[in-house]
């Protein structure tokens, strides 16, 4: 902070590899399972689950403590302490979850609570459940209350700490290969799962255990409420950028790893730079980035993408309104030249908002200019004719086929004539017999 | 300690706290002002939340609420930062902008993109916080004088009563009373616009306004209580009182007056809690509101488990004695005397063992409509008994003719829903059944129907 900028050494934009192994290990798993994971539960409608668990484990994680430390007394100043105490937290996390998902099921169930009312009352009573063991356990033990929320990625200093959580990744990753099939037929249809008799309610639960474990062996790491972000965020990043589910579920391990990666990196970076934070939710802001990037940016479904095709459609409707005015203003062939402005007036348009309009179709040579005077080149009339027929076909369909009124029909063609696409066009000579006049009298080209 | 020796100690600390706690609720000076600053504050807080929670809750935004709750952490980490202390007004500005804008993104990735309602929610939720967090983290590892500065300011994760100080209370105040005249005001509007949100257009009223005007409120309200409660903690009590109150009345008017002293309650009962047992406002509160949706979610007369339990019980035990009495009419029909019947003809009749017969005719007991008499040996029963006997059967009877007539079921297939329904037929049906069948005297089996009063007696 006090040198200068040329005195950042090299060395500390990157890895200090003794210092950081561990603690990028630690978020890359956690941010691998909790992609994984969070797929299931987004494509399965339940994203916010994973809320809700993430949130009550916290009384089964402090309650297990409490008990391990009447149990076992031991102490190694470890946030979790020795792997027995873990095992206490981890069967006390587990109940807590289930009790949790049991306990919003049954009080919309069995009372007139609707489910989202269920799940935004319990998991926060569970909550503050968890805070206040905490509290009680934090008197009599080591335990640093702010790990809930901020998490200790960078207090994780050996294997042995990573250990917990390289097995729930295992476990995961082998879950998921094992029951792919089921996974994925219980996740889109229930009921053809039952059918096909696959143990629908083992993979539920499996699923729910599966969470909560991957919930609490990320609680050090990452803290209660940041699992949350990487439980939704990189899943829904890959929805954004793909609609196949096992590639959603690639792509969201992928922003899992990455988001893990880069927010490790990016904290380094900061660091350099004077601007301290801790790890875990650096990777969580990063997640979220890639969430906004991918919305944005994204191929298929991004806002720019959807904006551009969006205004390449309005530039095409106003171009094919031109021909066709150029084509209605000229009448019979062979067409008079016809003046800018009228055609615009024709359209309700100021002249000038056709201007670029106007440039396009000249350089595709759909039109050509003569003294101020616009005409059809031979194969913009080519276009305007097919434009032109399925408007007046179109309104043929709409008298004969749907009863509507003769003086009431032009809007509606004058909307879809930019969206007719061939075949559709000759559905409608087949079915209206290729009729020559529209229902004005006017000649349909 | 061994346990022996913990309970009483813990039992008379608990009893010299509770003194301690009323005592500074009268008494004067800095820790007694401290006291009734968290009481008041944790009140209001839960007065306001528990009001406009109802409306909250029932157009279903309870999980918009907790995921706003989390949101406005950025917004608290923001506004310190720029105001460089933990000025009150800059850390509500900095929130109810982020809530503001959480809402905003909420909308626009379920409006723009194919990510569902509920997981924009838990985006939105996860990223604000977790920039919040971010934030914060930087703010306690910063320049000495920003970071002890900002002690404290981990409370607002949680909330915490001792930083309740007399601007925060005036905040909470005016909140509140803004929120609850717009609630009085809008009521009919609000309700309107929830129950029925194509209605509440239709009659040319904004739904757009109303929501939007819910969201302002709903935001305001998690802002002002975020220092009594903590940005995860708030919107449980947006969600638990009403969801209580719910279980408890069927109209809002009731609800949002029951949700608002719930709330209130919660408040007051949670920082006492905290004060005896130091385990922390916020959970306190919550932990004191939700075990009270317990209460109602087993104890609700009407829509609690035990409730309904209880009912189920009464409508078993009321057909078991309604399908006695109808036995014995058909006894005394055959000539006998109705006052007292044998309880071996009762089993014939019913086709059962006498035991098990004398087993039922026992639970006649408190019914009013006869008991067992002779050694238990005879059903007695009273003129009310021979009355609802008469009413049943009547009823039993003039479906089962209905049933023939009008919906063309033969004779002998009428007999199981007469059975059925016999307990569940009011004298305005009757009246119907009656003009509809131009008052018949016999049913599809020959039997005579009941007349509509007995001889001799006062219908």
């Amino acid at each position: 902070m006090n040198g200068s900028v040329l005195a950042i050494n090299a060395a500390d934009l990157w890895f200090d590899w003794e210092i950081d192994t561990w603690p990028l290990l630690m978020a890359l798993l956690v941010g691998l399972s909790c992609g994984l994971l969070g797929t299931v539960f987004l494509v399965r409608r339940t994203a916010l689950l994973g809320d809700a668990v993430s949130h009550s484990v916290l009384p089964g994680i402090a309650g297990g403590l409490l008990l391990a430390g009447y149990l076992v007394k031991q102490d190694d100043g470890h946030v979790f302490g020795t792997s027995t105490t873990m095992l206490f937290i981890m069967g006390g996390a587990l109940l807590a979850a289930l009790a949790s998902t049991m306990l919003i099921e049954a009080l919309h169930r069995y009372s007139r609570i609707k489910p989202d009312t269920a799940l935004g009352a319990v998991f926060p009573a569970f909550f503050a459940a968890g805070v206040i063991l905490i509290r009680i356990v934090a008197r009599n033990a080591h335990f640093d209350e702010d790990c809930v929320f901020y998490g200790s990625l960078e207090v994780i200093g050996e294997g042995s700490q990573v250990l917990p959580t390289l097995l729930c990744s295992i476990l995961v990753i082998l879950f998921f290969l094992g029951f792919y099939k089921e996974i994925l037929i219980t996740s889109f249809d229930q009921q053809l799962s039952r059918s096909l008799g696959l143990p629908t309610g083992l993979v539920n639960l499996l699923l729910v255990s599966l969470l909560a474990l991957a919930v609490v062996v990320a609680f050090e790491a990452v803290g209660a409420i940041l699992v949350i972000a990487l439980l939704i965020i990189p899943p829904a990043t890959a929805q954004l950028l793909s609609y196949r589910f096992d590639r959603v579920l690639l792509l969201a391990a992928f922003f899992g790893l990455s988001a893990a990666l880069l927010g490790s990196w990016m904290t380094i970076l900061l660091e350099t730079v004077g601007f301290e934070t801790a790890r875990a939710p650096t990777v969580a802001v990063v997640a979220g980035l890639q969430f906004l990037l991918a919305l944005t940016f994204g191929p298929e479904q991004g806002l720019l993408v959807q904006g551009l095709r969006k205004r390449a459609l309005k530039s095409r409707i106003l171009e094919e309104n031109l021909l066709g005015a150029v084509y209605r203003l000229g009448g019979n062939p062979p067409a008079e030249p016809v003046l800018l402005e009228d055609a615009a007036a024709r359209l309700g348009y100021a002249p000038a908002k056709l201007s670029s309009a106007l440039r396009r179709c000249i350089s595709r040579g759909e039109l050509t200019v003569e003294e101020a005077a616009v005409s059809l080149t031979p194969q913009g009339e080519q276009k305007v004719a097919e434009i032109i027929r399925g408007h007046r076909l179109w309104e043929s369909y709409m008298i004969h086929e749907m009863g509507a009124a003769a003086d009431h029909v032009h809007d509606a063609a004058d909307q879809i004539e930019h969206h007719l696409q061939p075949g559709l066009v000759k559905e409608l000579e087949e079915l209206l017999g290729n009729p020559a006049v529209d229902p004005h009298g006017s000649q349909i080209p | 300690m061994s346990f022996g020796e913990f309970l009483p100690e813990f039992f008379s600390n608990t009893l010299r706290l509770t003194g301690e706690f009323f005592a500074s609720l009268l008494g004067q000076g800095d820790a007694a002002q401290a006291t009734i600053n968290a009481v008041l504050g944790a009140c209001l807080a839960g007065l306001t939340c528990g009001s406009i929670g109802s409306f909250i809750t029932l157009r279903r935004m309870s999980l918009f609420a907790d995921m706003l709750g989390h949101a406005v952490l950025p917004g608290v980490a923001v506004g310190f930062i720029l105001a460089g202390s933990k000025s009150t007004p800059a850390l509500l500005l900095g929130s109810l902008a982020a809530g503001l804008l959480a809402a905003a993104l909420t909308r626009a990735i379920t409006s723009h993109s194919r990510i569902k309602d509920d997981a924009s929610l838990g985006i939105t939720l996860s990223l604000f916080y977790a920039i919040g967090i971010w934030l914060l983290s930087w703010i306690t590892r910063a320049s000495p004088e920003l970071s002890s500065e900002a002690s404290g300011l981990n409370h607002y994760l949680f909330g915490n009563p001792a930083v309740i100080h007399t601007v925060d209370l005036v905040f909470l105040a005016s909140a509140a009373v803004v929120i609850l005249a717009v609630l009085t005001l809008f009521f009919k509007e609000l309700t309107a616009s929830i129950f029925d949100p194509s209605f509440t257009s239709s009659i040319g009223l904004p739904q757009r306004f109303f929501d939007g005007l819910l969201l302002v409120l709903l935001t305001l309200v998690i802002v002002v209580s975020l220092k009594i409660l903590g940005v995860i903690l708030v919107a449980a009590l947006l969600v638990i009182p009403p969801a209580t109150a719910y279980l408890l009345t069927d109209k809002l008017q009731r609800m949002v007056l029951l949700s608002a002293t719930l709330g209130a309650l919660a408040g007051f009962g949670g920082v006492y809690l905290d004060f005896v047992l130091e385990i922390g406002v916020g959970p306190a509160i919550v932990c004191l509101s939700f075990l009270g949706l317990m209460a109602a979610f087993l104890g609700s007369p009407r829509h609690g488990i035990l409730g309904r339990y209880l009912l189920h019980k009464r409508l078993v035990l009321k057909t078991l004695r309604e399908n006695l009495l109808t036995s014995a009419w058909r006894i005394g029909e055959r000539g006998d005397e109705l006052a007292a019947i044998p309880i071996s003809d009762l089993a014939s009749e019913r086709g059962e063992p006498p035991s098990f017969t004398r087993q039922l005719a026992r639970r006649m007991k408190g019914s009013g409509w006869g008991r067992l008499e002779h050694e238990n040996d005879h059903l007695v029963l009273t003129a009310s008994g021979r009355e609802r006997a008469r009413a049943l059967m009547r009823g039993h009877r003039l479906w089962e003719l209905f049933l023939q007539r009008e919906a063309s079921l033969a004779p002998d297939h009428v007999h199981a829903g007469a059975e059925e329904i016999e307990h569940f037929l009011d004298a305005e049906t009757l009246r119907e059944l009656e003009d509809l069948l131009d008052n018949p005297e016999t049913d599809p089996h020959g039997k005579l129907i009941p007349p509509k009063s007995l001889p001799g007696e006062t219908p």
